[in-house]
């Protein structure tokens, strides 16, 4: 469960509360949690969804304890840009595309960006995403769109 | 062209740039990749949970027991009874107590209290010698 998970669970806490510590901490509880649970779960959904929807609860715990919001949203090192078989110039354009990605996303909301980080840090499906945050599907496929739509726009304002 | 398939065209275009752009975000920024120590820490604080509830639930007729054998409900029912009789002991032996010591009685002579009856009758008895000491004497 640990090699199928962790990398999951663990970039998700990272995109949620931005401290590598407090992500490792948080993904400990999770996995704690994951196996005292691991007698109730019904394999109704993956593995890796389900610990997920765990993780999703742990944070919400976290944050609804601590009383205050991420506000901070990770910058990119240079160094962590995937520079194989780029020319210079498309490595800046890279590290320009993920600053920019960042100035957006900072100004979201963090119900948002957890949805963002399900989505594209976790890799999870529209169906997945409503499993762990347990609404419909349906309900999922609009608040992403949605989204999207805003980053756009936000995007387009910051383009000029 | 119509301006509205256009915009959609070129919003679909902006949308999937905008989908890679998100995915090397959080590829980059937040990609632990397989760290073995986090791992390692990960578990040791995980086996160190299943050790404690392993100890917890090895205890016999636990509430653990019950609530896995018979259901929440039946537990929680079992659980409150418990506590009301208990509950219900302390009151009685309360009671009881308080009777013997606020039992009132006419004549000041008769009001003993109960240790100290007991501690007359123990002197009585030890005062007394045994017949075959007596004997002896």
């Amino acid at each position: 469960m640990y090699e199928e998970c962790l990398p999951v669970v663990l970039k998700y806490m990272l995109a949620r509360v931005r401290d590598p510590v407090l992500a490792e901490d948080l993904a400990g509880d999770v996995f704690e949690r994951a196996v005292r649970a691991w007698p109730t779960f019904e394999h109704r959904s993956s593995p890796t969804t389900w610990v997920l929807g765990i993780a999703h609860h742990v944070v919400s715990h976290h944050w609804r304890k601590v009383r205050t919001q991420p506000v901070q949203v990770a910058e990119v090192p240079a160094e962590h840009i995937d520079t194989n078989e780029a020319t210079p110039e498309e490595q800046v354009e890279r590290y320009d595309d993920a600053e920019r990605v960042r100035r957006v996303l900072a100004h979201l909301p963090a119900k948002e960006q957890e949805l963002l980080a399900l989505r594209f840090a976790a890799d999870l499906s529209f169906r997945d995403i409503a499993a762990v945050l347990e609404v419909r599907e349906v309900t999922v496929r609009v608040r992403v769109h949605r989204v999207m739509r805003r980053l756009e726009r936000m995007l387009l304002v910051v383009e000029g | 062209m119509n301006r509205r398939l256009w915009q959609r065209l070129t919003m679909g275009r902006h949308r999937s740039q905008l989908e890679g752009d998100l995915r090397d975000y959080y590829n980059s920024a937040f990609d632990t990749g397989w760290d073995v120590e986090i791992e390692g820490r990960i578990h040791a604080r995980v086996s160190r949970a299943i050790a404690t509830q392993r100890t917890t639930s090895r205890v016999p007729g636990s509430i653990f027991h019950l609530k896995r054998f018979m259901g929440p409900h039946v537990a929680a029912v079992i659980c409150a009874g418990a506590v009301l009789l208990a509950f219900g002991g302390m009151i009685d032996g309360g009671r009881g107590g308080s009777q013997a010591q606020v039992q009132p009685t006419s004549s000041p002579r008769t009001v003993q209290p109960a240790r100290s009856n007991a501690n007359a009758k123990l002197s009585l008895v030890s005062v007394q010698p045994p017949t075959s000491v007596a004997m002896a004497v």
